[in-house]
């Protein structure tokens, strides 16, 4: 008797329960003082947390295109992620969110749940965060303050501005920011797009690795605090820059003195707070770049030249370098564009030039007179511009050999007004000049350097030297600038 | 008329050494708030009367500087020791909140004129009224900021804050020779360790005497008997000048409110010198009063960096 009245009581609830949640669906619904959002589902779990999603989606407005939802819920505390396309997120701290039962249908086996927040516990809940990001805020002022660096903890207020479900509004250093999300973002991004890169060398490895470069780097301009991320996607490369210092390990083999490789930059900033975890993974900060690699350092160009009965054959001898195409040329003719070249002897009748990958600035020229080999000149790494210039430059001087074809030449110059000619200092940039060495005793035109780059090469010997300096001592200098 | 002119110059002379003795002191972020120009005041009035009791070689005269009486006797036991004057005429800083609204003014730049001329950094710090209630010596400002920089949180750099500054009044209790603040600072149970190098010599194959490594033996004391050698070296001492460097600090992964600060200890006074690592475990539990578990030194020269003492050499049960 006492089971049958337990039975009997328990149904009245159970009838009763249902109706008042149904009114209060209804009333919670219609009420400007809740957010709230109804599903229906099979399962009173599945339209609960369908009614949950749909509710944060509909409080987040920061965020269009979702295209990837994840929850986690822990105790009550309901942490959503929205991902864009993009790379737009919003995750939402909501505390005291409820639900009701609106409806059960057996029959269809449907269950409607309305799941709602009061307004107040909205912003109790955008409260809790905001307390957090004032926190930064204030430890942001202090460290200004002692000049100590701050741009990790600009990072996570960041990251903790997305649990906020409504905007947060701060005042700092005497400024009132209205949305400390957009405020903190900029800052990061103003600072990422400043970063930039001084490569200090490039150092290909040894022992079989000779296609491993090792490129060390440093950032100037480097936070302390953060460590820096490049990734060369294409190179499957990455480097962690710490204390604005780095090493990239590259493997490859560059095809001109200067390759251009594209990655992208991010940063990191140690350890992150557990609670702001998941909006890092999904809210990378990066930056695309290209980067210049200078490889002119290692790369050389040369080839050998063997003398065999009537024909030259002449062999290219490449370091650091992948060979698309070799080209070579005497004078304006193009004697072949095969990898090795056999001329007959007779045909030889200016110095030959190879050029590789179309490049100027990978070539090498020399004059082959019977079995002799002269270097004229090697610049792999000048660049394709000034090598063209110099190269006309050059066909001037190529041939003198006495100071008497010296002052010809010159005149003839002159008079086309191509170039101008004194001493070193008559010339307010005398680094672009040509320097004709001659000496006084003999007449003799010893030395015909090069406009300087990274050096001035010796036409007539084929020597590189960094400056007119001690070794010319005794020999009259004639500097001589192109117009 | 003769005694008119002799103390017309006698005036002069007086106004030009104070002149000469002026450091202006402004705070670059002060809010103007009445406790905030009191602290500047008083930062003023002390560093000036610090300036005219070193050239005149007198004690300070704390006339109309606003100063808790720890303050006032901690500063009078560091004069007897470390008389220092500010090496700038103008200066200007930045003013610190500290725990408790109270207020720091550091990177007063100072020479201590004692036997060596040390050059040092000050650190004023003021009670949320502005009264002046601590000096001591800073740690050398780069590292300072870096330290600084690494703060987490505002608990964690709150908790930074409180280790460098009790670092700093730490090393400074030994140039005031504070065997007081020292004794309250060690645990009752407190674990001191002192390297001591000991020179090996083995005999070689061929008998003869080989000077191999040396080597370093540890030697454990109690609070008493560290104590006990503290006073007799302060006692030996006209004076000592302890800094420190290279300070890192790591929190305990299970106990956060212990953490291990590991340091490059110089010690200079007049009958000794060296250099060392220096460990020393904090507890923080009551944060008021930390307290210093373990003590250990070791010799720079002959410690090997791996065999550094640090906070992960020790098993804490709590």
């Amino acid at each position: 008797m006492r089971t049958i009245k337990h039975y009997i009581f328990a149904l009245i609830s159970l009838m009763g329960i249902g109706q008042v949640e149904a009114r209060s669906c209804d009333k919670i619904a219609g009420n400007p003082a809740y957010f709230s959002a109804m599903a229906t589902s099979e399962t009173e779990e599945a339209a609960r947390l369908l009614a949950q999603d749909y509710l944060i989606n509909q409080i987040s407005t920061t965020v269009q295109t979702v295209s990837e939802l994840t929850t986690t819920e822990i105790s009550g505390e309901v942490t959503q992620d929205y991902t864009s396309t993009g790379t737009n997120v919003s995750s939402l701290r909501l505390k005291g969110l409820r639900h009701l039962v609106c409806s059960q249908n057996r029959r269809n086996n449907e269950v409607t749940v309305l799941v709602y927040i009061s307004m107040e516990d909205m912003e109790t809940s955008a409260q809790a965060v905001e307390t957090q990001v004032r926190e930064y805020f204030e430890m942001m002022a202090m460290k200004e303050m002692m000049g100590a660096s701050t741009l990790a903890d600009v990072y996570f207020a960041y990251l903790h501005t997305f649990l906020s479900p409504l905007p947060i509004s701060l005042e700092h250093n005497g400024r009132t920011i209205n949305d400390a999300k957009t405020y903190l973002e900029l800052m990061l991004r103003e600072h990422l797009n400043n970063v930039s890169f001084d490569f200090a060398s490039i150092t290909p490895g040894n022992g079989g690795m000779e296609e491993q470069y090792s490129v060390t780097a440093n950032i100037p301009n480097a936070d302390p605090i953060l460590n820096y991320h490049l990734h060369i996607p294409s190179l499957n490369a990455r480097a962690v820059f710490r204390g604005g210092n780095g090493v990239l390990h590259v493997f490859m083999r560059p095809s001109a003195p200067v390759e251009t490789i594209n990655g992208y930059l991010s940063f990191s900033a140690g350890r992150i707070p557990a609670e702001v975890q998941e909006v890092a993974n999904l809210r990378v900060f990066s930056r695309s770049m290209s980067i210049d690699l200078d490889f002119s350092e290692v790369i050389s160009v040369d080839f050998t030249t063997d003398v065999q009965a009537d024909h030259v054959v002449a062999m290219p001898q490449l370091a650091h370098l992948s060979p698309r195409s070799f080209s070579w040329e005497m004078g304006n003719q193009r004697l072949s564009s095969d990898q090795i070249l056999r001329v007959p002897l007779e045909d030889i009748t200016g110095p030959i030039r190879l050029v590789i990958n179309d490049n100027r600035a990978l070539s090498v020229s020399k004059t082959i007179e019977g079995v002799r080999v002269k270097t004229i000149a090697t610049a792999p790494s000048a660049p394709e511009k000034s090598m063209k210039v110099s190269e006309t430059h050059a066909a001037h001087f190529e041939a003198l050999s006495h100071f008497s074809e010296v002052q010809n030449v010159l005149a003839q110059l002159r008079r086309g007004g191509l170039a101008v000619w004194g001493k070193e200092s008559d010339f307010v940039n005398p680094k672009t000049c040509w320097v004709l060495l001659v000496d006084p005793q003999t007449e003799q035109v010893q030395h015909v350097l090069s406009p300087h780059h990274r050096g001035r090469t010796d036409i007539k010997s084929g020597k590189t030297f960094n400056e007119v300096g001690e070794q010319f001592k005794g020999l009259i200098a004639i500097w001589v600038d192109f117009i | 008329m003769g005694r008119f002119y002799i103390a017309i110059l006698f005036v002069l002379g007086a106004l030009m050494a104070t002149a000469q003795n002026r450091t202006q002191i402004t705070l670059r972020n002060a809010d103007g708030s009445a406790v905030q120009n009191q602290v500047q005041k008083n930062a003023q009035l002390f560093v000036n009367a610090a300036n005219v009791a070193s050239a005149r070689g007198k004690t300070i005269d704390w006339d109309n500087i606003d100063v808790t009486k720890n303050a006032r006797e901690r500063v009078n036991a560091l004069w007897e020791t470390s008389v220092f004057r500010c090496t700038e005429t103008r200066l200007t800083t930045s003013i610190l909140r500290l725990p408790g609204n109270r207020f720091q003014v550091r990177q007063i730049p100072v020479v201590v004129v004692n036997e060596d001329r040390v050059d040092q950094e000050l650190v004023l710090n003021f009670s949320a009224v502005g009264a002046l209630e601590d000096v001591y010596f800073g740690i050398e400002r780069h590292r300072y900021t870096n330290l600084m920089s690494e703060g987490r949180d505002l608990r964690d750099f709150r908790r930074r804050q409180m280790i460098l500054d009790f670092i700093e009044n730490f090393r400074t209790a030994y140039n005031r020779k504070d065997l007081d603040m020292l004794e309250m600072t060690f645990s009752e149970n407190a674990l001191i360790i002192v390297g001591r190098v000991l020179q090996e010599t083995e005999r070689g194959f061929d008998g003869m005497a080989s000077l191999g490594d040396r080597q370093v033996e540890l030697i454990r004391f109690n609070k008493q008997q560290y104590m006990e050698n503290l006073r007799r070296v302060f006692r030996r001492n006209a004076f000592i000048n302890v800094t420190f460097d290279d300070i890192e600090i790591v929190q305990h992964g299970h106990h956060d409110e212990i953490y291990g600060v590991n340091l490059k200890q110089t010690w200079r006074s007049s009958t000794y010198g060296d250099e060392g690592y220096l460990f020393l475990m904090i507890d923080f539990e009551d944060e008021d009063h930390p307290l210093i578990h373990v003590r250990a030194w070791q010799p720079e020269k002959d410690t090997p960096m791996e065999e550094v003492i640090e906070l992960g050499d020790f098993d804490i049960v709590k």
